[in-house]
């Protein structure tokens, strides 16, 4: 089903013919809530948080292509902003990549008709793959509803809570400020869980013995014995 | 991760992921613990999926349907959240998340928790004897998670359970993604809601909702997803099932069930860049045009056509149009009844064309009606629907000059989940056409056109070029093609970014599909009989005895039943009577052959102890009574004769010992004379496949029991019996075991019953146990491992012009608790075959030999396991119950035109699942199954690759259903990746050694990847369906990158190019 344009807005797009040269509205928000505004055409545009007026900055080199379709592939847009600003020790957008993370940020992309001041075009997503040089960044922008990155059933069975510490489904109000995952109730001293209905391990061991389970176990020997098991990754031999 | 196929998930581990399960679904589960008690009942914790689940709707112990709202033993917790300050007692019975019952009647010192957000079962089960396995098994049927409803201004209406596609969709979305960390049914806040186009979600639930005929949905979706699931593939899977797709813009997630849909925009020349038009067949060859479908019958199989439905006193009679397969016991399902009567009980009355079940109900006078009959056991049945693109698959078939045209077949398996087969064949074909348009002769299929269109287009009508979206259908107009003319779907829409292009104005790349109609089909299929057959080895029912409430003698009916003759009843003494609760007689006695009672009947009957009768204990009484001035002679006169027929005992094989403990006295009502003799006689009656039976007889010790019983002292009959030989050619269905009660005289005067009483024997039954090869004298209830194999290597064959000989080399595991090993090491020469002939073996692991054999039935030469051709009568035997099939297809084997020849078939290949990701040069980050001949992988940098890309040289789908994942470490960060293979996947670690995922990778050895390397920290064995990837790459090095998160993980390709 298309989309609903602004009421009159394709009668204007037939008299004017066609759309004129896009202003691109770049809103990012960062995971520990500052958000920046670019553009690449300097100027007062609405913002997407509540369409109040906000100065956009003129760091936009290209917004797209914008690529989206039907299957399941996820739909990606690229971005590139300038890294020249600022001064030859600190440039403006490096020193707040610096400062705040840009990984997995909130990013609005729209297409704006600075004629008819009409939203054509948006697109959310969230930033990923920064990389840049001492002139330009680019940033992968993929959908919101990335569904490549969510995982269903993926709480796994445990001997101990899989719950993060004081989120909802814990519902732990304690004072303190780790919590050890563990259901030991009775053990003095202890400061274990705390909201004891909500915990979701399962401490009583089970029967592994009854069904089929084939893993195999770490060997022992190779290069200098000892026990080989698993260790950091380095630079693999390709050669 | 793999799409919702798994049927039953079976384990007792930590470490695996709870399942998520939607609409109906069987599953064993994840045993939690187990708690053995001095009785040797055995409590049990099963864990079966997230909660919260809507309910039970049957569950098993022992293969034995048990009552699920019997507290005694079973408990149901749907996996609400546990109730925060409640605290710990052990007080539930199930239907909430607080402590369960059980734990009271296991060690104080086991954790007593809540299982919070857990779906699970907390059952007791007893020692049962008559159990096919020594083994505990369980099983359930349930609903699953209750999901949220929405009205399409996004107010929720109700949380619920809903097979519904469009609401398991959204709950999936939220579940994973936008509130992941919520109580089980928060309500979404503002913000989330405004994430979602509620409008669309209704819509297209109510699209699915819509009656099609015959009371069925467009489209209900049932899936279970067992382990980790991206939900990329859960989406992809639901999206299948409900003819539906996502699309996301203006920060909204869309909902759209795909269907007929009109034009809203029409591209005509001016719209168009120039030289953009471009349409396409070039992703035509390798399209798939045979669609698998794989799924698991949520209706019974359908055994048998109903035709007529009766109903009186909450009794209904089911009459067949044939024979059917149903004994009593069976827990027999009508489904599809025209008149809605669908119903489900245990069987309490059978004959050649009907059964009986308990059901409430008004009463209804026979009527003719429409449908199926079938079993609550069979439901959740695996089964496959073929669906062929017979245009395409000449289209891209063999071709030589005056050589006829071949058809080639492109398989893939489409996962369908827990659904119906009517509804499976309405979405293959919507696959089927959508991909491939009509399937007619000469075939032409439809094309992709990929064009750039001036993004501010408005056409004639108004509508405006940015305002389609994926989805949307719009018309090429003759004058941008004459030839293209049509109307298109978008499948694609890139806006191209200012400075990108040559011209001026904003740009949007489509790539449009032709529409295709037919794709949209709602003609709903009929529902295939797949034949009258009984499952072995199925869950058997207990609780019955014999067969129906004194249904009367030699043409036993229906309404004689409800309306009993009073003349030929009589009650019992403790004034009980038609109270059966462990079944009665099949049959009356034949008054006709006793002395001077010509044309008198006997009444009979067992009264049970109610309340017990799940193992048959408690007493029940089997009245034989003497009409008034009844005489039975003296010595030598045979009196009145009562059979009682036993449950039918199933899958019996020559050979096989059977025992039985039959507890039991006789009484009578004070009129009979002391040392009145009863005589009590247990026989077996065999029935064979053929329909034909064999009643053991005197003359072996084996097979006749007689007690002479002349005491009033309970006492036990220990019977063993061993199965004789059915009779060359045939072969045994099933035992029926009957009692045989007779009232004789041995005293030296006549019985003589009184004028206005009624004598009355009373034999007592107190129990009956069955036992099936074990020694009821201890109590050892053993059971040897069965033999599922973990692992093949495969057959080899050397051949002559006449002959072939198979060879096999098996290494597998037994299911006991040692997981020892077999190997089965052995070839077979195959005589009297034709020259030049290719031949289909179908290999299996027989459980009653403890060998390979082969299909046999069909076959050609000495012993006739070559066949010419297929034929899935062949696949059924090489599969059926104790078959565990050697191979995914039949085995081609081949003989000679002259001299010898040999080759190689079996064992899995070494391929990736289709899902694994692997970075393509120009397409990024895509599952394997997207590969296409001629893309370039991302590999390690050598003097072959320098780039780091290699060139893919093939790329083939198969069906798979045994897999190894194996998970690499990320060092203190846990997992790395992971990545399904197939058994004899290659590796090749940093040292150059070569390694297979199923035998010699292991946990120590390296394995390079795209920035380092990393070690294997699992490496387990999985058994299900899905599709797995034969990859060959160009270069000699033979590697490439992959990985389920990214790829990453460097592993080898199928066949090593030489090139």
């Amino acid at each position: 089903m298309p989309r609903t344009l602004t009421a009159g807005y394709s009668t204007s797009l037939a008299r004017q013919g066609g759309l004129p040269a896009p202003v691109w509205l770049v809103d990012i928000t960062t995971s520990d809530g500052s958000t920046y505004y670019f553009t690449d055409v300097a100027g007062t545009y609405p913002r997407v948080s509540d369409s109040a007026n906000q100065v956009y900055e003129e760091w936009v080199k290209s917004a797209g292509p914008i690529r989206r379709s039907r299957d399941s592939r996820t739909d990606v847009g690229d971005l590139v902003l300038q890294n020249l600003s600022g001064n030859s020790i600190e440039r403006d957008l490096a020193q707040r990549m610096k400062n705040h993370e840009f990984e997995g940020a909130l990013c609005v992309i729209r297409n704006y008709d600075p004629l008819q001041r009409v939203v054509v075009d948006r697109f959310d997503g969230y930033i990923t793959e920064p990389d840049g040089n001492e002139e330009e960044f680019r940033y992968r922008v993929p959908q919101l509803l990335d569904a490549q990155q969510y995982d269903l059933a993926d709480d796994p069975y445990s001997e101990t809570c899989t719950l993060r510490f004081k989120s909802d489904r814990c519902a732990s109000v304690g004072v303190n400020v780790i919590c050890t995952k563990r259901f030991i109730p009775t053990a003095p001293g202890a400061t274990d869980c705390t909201a004891v209905e909500h915990f979701n391990g399962s401490p009583n061991p089970a029967p592994n013995n009854l069904y089929q389970i084939i893993t195999q176990t770490p060997q022992r020997g190779g290069n200098g014995g000892g026990n080989r098991g698993p260790r950091d990754p380095r630079r693999p031999n390709v050669n | 991760m793999a799409p919702s196929s798994s049927l039953i998930q079976g384990s007792a581990t930590l470490g695996i992921s709870k399942p998520l399960a939607y609409g109906y679904f069987r599953a064993v589960g994840n045993l939690l613990f187990q708690h053995e008690l001095t009785d040797k009942s055995i409590i049990a914790f099963v864990g079966i999926a997230e909660g919260e689940l809507d309910g039970v709707e049957r569950f098993w112990i022992r293969r034995n349907l048990i009552d699920t709202a019997d507290t005694s033993i079973f408990h149901f917790h749907a996996g609400t959240e546990g109730d925060l300050g409640h605290g710990l007692a052990v007080e539930s019975n199930g239907g909430d998340q607080h402590v369960d019952n059980l734990f009271s009647q296991i060690p104080a010192n086991a954790y007593r928790i809540t299982y919070s957000g857990l779906g699970y079962v907390a059952f007791k089960a007893k020692p049962d004897a008559k159990a096919p396995s020594a083994e505990l098994d369980w099983m359930g049927d349930y609903r699953g998670v209750k999901v949220r409803i929405f009205d399409a201004a996004g107010t929720q209406t109700s949380y619920a359970f809903s097979t519904n596609p469009a609401w398991i969709i959204l709950d999936c979305i939220i579940r994973a993604a936008l509130k992941k960390e919520a109580l089980k049914g928060a309500a979404l806040t503002a913000a989330e809601k405004a994430r979602i186009d509620f409008a669309s979600f209704k819509a297209a639930a109510d699209y699915f909702d819509v009656d099609i005929g015959g009371g069925k949905k467009r489209a209900e979706a049932s899936v279970y997803f067992t382990e980790k699931t991206t939900l990329a593939v859960a989406l992809d899977q639901l999206k299948l099932i409900s003819r539906s797709y996502i699309v996301e813009y203006d920060g909204q997630v869309h909902l759209f069930a795909d269907q007929v849909k009109a034009s809203t925009f029409t591209i005509d020349r001016n719209m168009v860049v120039a030289g953009s038009f471009e349409p396409s067949k070039k992703a035509l060859r390798q399209a798939a045009n045979r669609f698998v479908g794989q799924y698991n019958d949520l209706n019974p199989l359908k055994n048998v056509d109903i035709t007529t439905f009766e109903r009186y006193s909450n009794v209904a009679k089911y009459t067949f149009s044939g024979t059917h397969p149903y004994l009593v016991g069976d827990n027999f399902v009508a489904f599809n009844m025209s008149n809605g009567a669908n119903g489900a009980g245990k069987v309490k009355k059978q004959s050649t064309n009907y059964v009986m079940i308990d059901q409430t109900g008004a009463d209804v006078a026979s009527v003719a009606v429409t449908g199926s009959g079938g079993t609550a056991e069979s439901r959740f049945t695996p089964r496959t629907k073929i669906l062929d693109h017979e245009g395409h698959q000449q289209a891209i078939g063999q071709r030589g000059t005056g050589v006829s045209s071949t058809f080639k077949q492109n398989v893939i398996e489409l996962p369908f989940g827990n659904n119906t087969a009517e509804r499976v064949e309405r979405m293959m074909k919507y696959v089927k056409f959508r991909t491939l348009g009509d399937d007619t002769i000469p075939y032409v299929a439809p094309w992709d056109i990929k064009l750039r269109c001036w993004y501010g287009s408005v056409d004639g009508a108004g509508n405006v070029l940015l305002a389609q979206v994926p989805g949307d259908v719009v018309t090429i107009d003759a004058s941008v093609s004459e030839e293209h003319a049509g109307t298109y779907e978008i499948f694609e829409a890139t806006t191209i970014p200012t400075g990108d292009n040559d011209d001026q104005g904003q740009v949007v790349e489509l790539v449009l599909k032709q529409t295709i109609a037919a794709a949209f089909s709602d003609v709903a299929d009929t529902e295939v009989t797949l034949g009258a057959v009984r499952p072995g080895n199925g869950p058997y029912s207990i609780g019955t005895i014999a067969d129906g409430e004194n249904w009367g003698s030699a043409s036993p009916g229906f309404a004689q039943n409800l309306t009993p003759n009073p003349g030929f009843e009589y009650p019992a003494p403790d004034g009980s009577k038609w109270d059966v609760a462990l079944g009665v007689f099949s049959s009356n006695n034949e008054p006709d052959a006793f002395p001077g009672n010509a044309g008198k009947k006997w009444t009979c009957k067992v009264l049970a102890n109610a309340g017990d009768n799940t193992r048959y204990s408690g007493s029940s009484h089997l009245y034989i009574s003497l009409p008034p001035e009844t005489t039975i002679p003296a010595i030598g006169g045979g009196g009145p004769e009562c059979d009682v027929y036993l449950e039918p005992i199933r899958n019996v094989k020559q050979g096989q010992r059977m025992f039985y403990r039959i507890k039991l006295n006789t009484q009578s009502n004070g009129s009979a004379t002391a040392g009145t003799v009863r005589n009590i006689i247990i026989y077996h009656r065999l029935w064979r496949t053929d329909g034909t039976f064999f009643d053991a007889t005197a003359g072996d010790p084996n097979n006749l029991t007689t007690n002479w019983i002349s005491t009033l002292a309970w006492r036990n009959l220990d019977l063993a019996y061993t199965v004789p030989d059915p009779g060359a050619g045939k072969s045994w269905d099933y035992i029926q075991p009957i009692i045989v009660a007779v009232v004789t005289n041995s005293t030296g005067a006549p019985i003589v019953s009184s004028a206005a009483g009624v004598l009355i024997f009373d034999l007592r039954i107190d129990s009956i146990e069955q036992y099936r090869g074990v020694d009821p004298t201890t109590n050892e209830l053993s059971k040897s491992g069965s033999v599922p194999p973990s692992f093949f290597n495969g057959f080899t064959y050397t051949s002559t012009t006449t002959s072939i000989t198979p060879a096999w080399n098996i290494t597998g595991y037994r299911t006991d608790a040692a997981l020892t090993q077999f190997t089965a090491n052995s070839s077979q020469l195959v005589s009297g075959l034709s020259a030049s002939t290719s031949y289909n073996f179908y290999f299996f692991f027989d459980e009653n030999l403890a060998g390979v054999s082969a299909v046999a039935t069909g076959g050609t030469g000495s012993p006739s396991w070559a066949h010419v051709g297929t034929n899935r009568t062949w696949t059924a035997e090489q599969t059926r119950q104790d078959h565990i099939p050697l191979s995914l297809n039949p085995l081609a084997m081949a003989t000679t035109s002259s001299g010898s020849g040999g080759g190689s078939g079996g064992g899995d290949g070494g391929c990736l699942r289709e899902d694994v990701f692997v970075e393509e040069r120009t397409r990024g980050k895509i599952q394997c199954r997207d590969l296409r001949v001629g893309d370039w992988i991302k590999c390690g940098v050598s003097d072959e690759t320098p780039d780091g890309w290699v060139q893919v040289l093939r790329a083939e789908i198969l069906p798979h259903s045994f897999w190894v994942h194996v998970e690499f470490t990320d060092g203190e960060n846990g997992v790395l990746d992971w990545v399904p293979t197939t058994c004899g996947h290659p590796w090749t670690t940093t040292s150059g050694d070569r390694k297979t995922s199923g035998e010699t990778l292991s946990l120590g050895d390296e394995i390079a990847t795209a920035t380092g390397i990393t070690y294997p920290v699992s490496i387990r064995a999985e058994r299900y369906r899905a599709n797995k990837v034969s990859i060959t790459v160009a270069s000699r090095a033979h590697t490439f990158f992959c990985g389920m998160n990214r790829p990453q993980i460097e592993t080898h390709n199928f066949q090593p190019n030489t090139n």
